[in-house]
């Protein structure tokens, strides 16, 4: 592979590399997922690639002093990617966290537990070379309720907000696009996610709604080994409903900016630390977003 | 086994569904309802406590209390300062008891509001009752009490119980006066316990 491919593909592969949550339930994750585990540029038929992500990131919901929870996720997300195909590509992605649930009194649960699985797919539909990289392609995929519904010691299933779990399947569709051209690169994406609520769990009786996620990326690479890049990830949530009334603290607008360190010490190996920060939060309810952490490697095959 | 194929293996035992809960207890305070010295003249006493705050030295005192109890429109008591109890309580019983899981700070009221239980009874019906030989008095009048105590609830200081406890050695001559005065006696024989 010569330097110039290789600088390309790495510049794709460390702009994409973008880290996501713990991936505990429908609303509590952001930015594009499939960067990690697939990358955004052009696939080639029978390339591999390994993830490993931890993450941590914090929410408090509900009235502070009075109904207010504040959750802590850590996680620690693997994923696997195969392209069977130049133009196809399919990842597999299993979170494992740990979930820290306190109340106002300090009462305090934490849970571990494997998360929800996610499978996903990506199409490049459409490749124009020239002066740089043009890419843009259709993604699709389905998170699976994988993750075991957690309950107490005697055996009741503790509240949602301690479940690492979302509790029924989530369908997801994507569109996605991604220029390169020199030192510098951009993607964006948008993503819906819609519940699967017919083969919901019996455990969960919530029903949660739609979600849209985009990522808009830009990426500066001055040397090879290293690139910066800042992102602007954003998320809007319809409310969840309980017995068809709307669940307090659920739902609304969250807009985070990312900023995150990439380096590749070796060919193929990629390592990337980053750290997002809400800058728009309109939720409804009692519902404030803390600040997310990550740390990521990357391996290509 | 190459790379990937381990990291599989890594996602499949992942997703087997083993997982652990901790669960520790946070801050709480169990909050009792009794009365003491009651006098053999007294045949029965009750008294309808509809709730127990636990009031912030830093919200002790508001000018909106100058209008009246602080005020639930939907007669809802959620907040986690605040325990409700149903029904009457009888106060030559057994103490009765709720427990608060409060947030950690420094508490310097008990706030006790006093209405009649309203389920339905007769007894429920009033607010303070007393039977005496000479039959039975009582009044559906309402009040709150703001009661002094010093207490700071933390992390190293998590539990603490205490009991709003009704002096009852007054009542039975209160009760001959008539409901006015033992409501006065009943509201004004307060104080809180600590063990």
């Amino acid at each position: 592979m010569d330097s110039r491919v290789m600088r390309t593909l790495l510049a794709a592969a460390v702009l994409l590399a973008v880290p996501r949550t713990a991936g505990a339930c429908a609303v509590c994750s952001c930015g594009d997922p499939t960067l990690t585990s697939m990358g955004a540029e052009q696939p080639f038929a029978g390339r591999r690639r390994v993830a490993v992500e931890a993450t941590s990131r914090t929410d408090a919901i509900g009235a502070p002093g009075v109904s207010q929870v504040f959750l802590r996720d850590d996680a620690l997300t693997a994923s696997v990617a195969w392209s069977p195909a130049d133009r196809w590509q399919v990842a597999v992605s299993v979170p494992v966290g740990r979930r820290t649930v306190e109340d106002v009194s300090l009462a305090r649960t934490t849970v571990w537990a494997p998360g929800d699985a996610t499978v996903r797919g990506r199409w490049v539909a459409k490749r124009w070379a020239g002066r740089g990289t043009t890419l843009a392609g259709l993604g699709t995929g389905v998170r699976l309720p994988t993750a075991p519904v957690i309950r107490a010691p005697d055996g009741t299933v503790l509240p949602m907000s301690a479940q690492l779990g979302a509790g029924h399947p989530v369908a997801m569709a994507s569109t996605w696009g991604f220029r390169s051209r020199g030192a510098w690169s951009t993607y964006g994406s948008a993503e819906g996610w819609v519940p699967v609520l017919g083969l919901s769990r019996s455990e969960f009786v919530g029903t949660p709604g739609l979600s849209l996620r985009s990522t808009v990326a830009g990426q500066w690479q001055p040397r090879t080994r290293l690139a910066l890049r800042g992102s602007v990830e954003a998320r809007a949530d319809q409310r969840a409903t309980l017995a068809g009334t709307p669940e307090p603290d659920t739902g609304g607008v969250v807009v985070f900016t990312r900023a995150d360190l990439i380096v590749s010490p070796t060919t193929d190996l990629i390592v990337q630390a980053g750290a997002s920060v809400p800058t728009v939060q309109a939720l409804y309810g009692d519902h404030v977003e803390g600040p997310s952490f990550a740390l990521g490697v990357t391996r290509d095959f | 086994m190459t790379s990937d194929h381990r990291v599989a293996l890594l996602a499949f035992l992942a997703s087997s569904g083993c997982s652990s809960v901790k669960q520790e207890v946070g801050i709480s305070v169990d909050v009792d309802l009794a009365g003491e010295g009651a006098p053999d003249a007294l045949l029965d006493a009750w008294v309808g406590v509809r709730s127990v705050e636990l009031v912030p030295c830093m919200m002790a005192w508001s000018p909106l209390d100058l209008l009246g109890a602080p005020a639930r429109a939907d007669h809802s008591i959620e907040a986690p300062t605040i325990v409700g109890y149903s029904g009457s309580t009888d106060l030559l019983g057994d103490a009765v008891r709720a427990t608060l899981q409060p947030p950690p700070d420094s508490y310097c009221t008990v706030r006790a509001v006093l209405e009649p239980a309203g389920s339905g009874t007769d007894r429920d019906e009033a607010t303070v009752g007393v039977a005496l030989s000479s039959g039975v008095v009582s009044t559906n009048q309402v009040a709150w009490l703001d009661l002094p105590i010093d207490l700071t609830l933390s992390e190293d200081e998590p539990e603490a119980a205490l009991t709003v406890s009704f002096d009852l050695s007054g009542w039975p001559d209160a009760a001959e006066q008539g409901p006015d005065a033992l409501f006065a006696t009943a509201r004004d024989a307060v104080r809180i316990v600590r063990p």
